[in-house]
């Protein structure tokens, strides 16, 4: 049976046909949802999130052949509503450039992992998801505006912030910047 | 390669590395969550068709009609004059916006619902309920309305409801991005609430009608952050804008549009960035404090300032929270190795530490405060979730009150 023919029946209903669709897209997205939130706990909440609002939904589902689009679509809307629930109050006030002036380079040689890993969890939920969806899943640009249902210049204009927002991240990365935090000393 | 080649080559090895490829564990409790949840029903995904005109018409005689006609609307009559009536016997005093008031019930957020409970009794109650994901209840400075963010699938909705949960409207235009929950600022007559949040990829002040849903974008870009109505009328706003290496503190008119900076709070130009954070305005509207770089060892002073003749008060604390009677600022001091809760005159003098402060806010160097509506105390979360504590701002103990167990996001302002 072909994934059409199991989307079909389950928008009908039938949560055995729903079962083989998770069990076969399940692996995947509990990645991306991990490299978007970097926490295993808020990853879980955030896929268990997005089947679940797969399931009640599909009936709404007109096209099966946006059914993965819509999934990644589903997952990274959970995630990002994770990641604003996690952060409520008090609140990361993203005050700093795109782009800080920097003497220096850092990616005249190999970033390592731990720098990535820190100026990642820097850039904002949504910049972090056009990164994963276009240098993990493979997303096209045009791709991930469809997917997120956002315009082409937005998503692209937010995958260069994304890079740029990166870069900038880690330039900053060896000499601590005055960050502003509400109520944090940073 | 160049430098960004190598960062994306870089990003998709550290992607591939971490995603991790295993089948979860908790697979099989989606399902089991899943098997026991009716799907939507089809229909509910169409647009309503439209009525068709061949509608049967009710046969009944005309006489017979314009009897019960003229019977509902004496009745309907008598119910509007007594509704009224009861209305207006009913009818609670209001709080002024600014100032000092009573508290009354506080609201919070918890796994996407709104909820209310009395610190007086402990009685919980539900605001807002349902499946979708609601945060960051405001209270309006009347404490007869409520505004939240609510999630939806592109974005983010403020959406306002009455005391008693009734929607009165939901913001339209496009979805709101990145909503700061700091950001969220009702006006003084409960007309408009002036939300920040991205416009155009860039740091924006939305004001939203409360009545109509109706979203104004300030064309204040870059860097449009907490928005503050300046007291007693609400005619102005105070935001931070200005260049990120170079923020400053600016005054927005409602009346014409204007926009100036506020002199004296313009930082120097820095090659990294500078800080500059409103906290808020005394009750009368005639001085403001907001916080900036400095070299203590917080990183952050406060400066109370005089509108009219921009004399300044500087205080050593940072990230304060003005009280309703402009008095006072609670805010964070540190001496470098250890942090803690204190409270300042504004007109100038030492910062009172809390007592207990230090064990809240060591751990996790977090804390999100602000005054109860009477001054009285200050809740305070220590991290960033989890339970609110009282602390005294005159010096008494700690309190961990059990209604405050979930978390404080408003409290609403009654009538003293």
């Amino acid at each position: 049976m072909d994934q059409r023919e199991l989307i079909a029946l389950a928008s009908r209903g039938d949560h055995g046909a729903f079962a083989v669709l998770v069990g076969t897209s399940i692996s995947h997205l509990t990645a991306v949802a991990r490299l978007i939130v970097r926490d295993h706990e808020l990853a879980r909440d955030a896929v268990q999130e997005a089947y679940i609002r797969a399931w009640r939904d599909l009936p709404g589902l007109r096209e099966a052949d946006r059914f993965d689009a819509w999934l990644h679509r589903l997952t990274v809307n959970a995630c990002l509503d994770a990641l604003r629930r996690r952060r409520r109050r008090p609140i990361e006030i993203d005050i700093h450039p795109l782009v800080l002036p920097s003497a220096v380079d850092p990616f005249g040689q190999v970033a390592n992992r731990d720098q990535l890993e820190r100026g990642f969890v820097r850039l904002p939920p949504d910049q972090r998801a056009v990164l994963v969806l276009h240098y993990y899943v493979g997303l096209s640009v045009p791709s991930i505006a469809d997917t997120l249902g956002i315009p082409l210049g937005t998503a692209q204009s937010r995958l260069g912030r994304a890079l740029a927002a990166l870069r900038a991240a880690l330039s900053v990365d060896d000499a601590p910047p005055i960050r502003e935090h509400r109520g944090q000393i940073a | 390669m160049s430098t960004v080649e190598q960062l994306e080559r870089d990003l998709a090895a550290w992607f591939g590395e971490t995603a991790g490829r295993e089948t979860p564990e908790f697979a099989e409790d989606i399902l089991i969550e899943t098997s026991g949840l009716p799907q939507r029903p089809r229909w509910t995904f169409v647009p309503p068709l439209p009525r068709p005109m061949d509608t049967p018409r009710l046969h009944v005689e005309v006489g017979s009609a314009a009897r019960r006609l003229a019977i509902l609307v004496v009745i309907a009559g008598l119910l509007a004059l007594a509704a009224g009536a009861a209305w207006v016997a009913s009818q609670p005093r209001l709080p002024a916006p600014f100032g000092p008031a009573a508290n009354g019930l506080v609201a919070y957020a918890k796994d996407g619902d709104i909820l209310l409970v009395d610190p007086a009794t402990g009685e919980r109650t539900s605001l807002v309920a349902g499946p979708e994901v609601d945060a960051h209840p405001r209270w309006s400075l009347d404490g007869t309305h409520v505004a939240f963010v609510r999630q939806t699938g592109s974005g983010s909705r403020l959406v306002i409801v009455d005391a008693a949960g009734a929607v009165q409207s939901v913001s339209g235009g496009e979805p709101l991005l990145e909503v700061d929950p700091d950001g969220i600022s009702w006006s003084p007559d409960g007309r408009t609430v002036a939300v920040r949040a991205e416009f155009d990829g860039k740091g924006a002040i939305h004001l939203v009608d409360a009545r109509s849903g109706q979203p104004t974008v300030l064309p204040i870009s870059p860097w449009g952050l907490e928005p503050y109505w300046r007291p007693p009328d609400g005619r102005e706003l105070l935001f931070v804008g200005g260049l990120v290496q170079q923020p400053a503190l600016y005054l927005y008119s409602m009346e014409d549009g204007e926009i100036r900076p506020v002199p004296g709070t313009v930082s120097e130009p820095s090659g990294g960035f500078n800080v500059v954070r409103p906290i808020g305005w005394t009750a009368d509207g005639s001085r403001f404090a907001y916080h900036r770089s400095a070299p203590t060892s917080l990183g952050v002073e406060t400066a109370v300032v005089d509108v009219e003749t921009g004399d300044e008060t500087v205080l050593e604390l940072g990230h304060g929270r003005i009280s309703n009677d402009g008095s006072r600022i609670v805010g964070l001091a540190s001496d470098g190795d250890r942090a803690w809760l204190c409270v300042a005159p504004v007109d100038g003098g030492a910062c009172q530490p809390i007592d207990g402060s230090p064990d809240l806010v060591e751990p996790t160097r977090w804390a999100s405060f602000a005054w109860a509506p009477d001054d009285s105390s200050i809740w305070s979360r220590p991290g960033e979730s989890g339970p609110a504590v009282l602390l005294d701002p005159d010096g008494g103990e700690v309190e961990w009150p059990s209604w405050a167990a979930d978390g404080v996001d408003s409290w609403q302002r009654r009538a003293q």
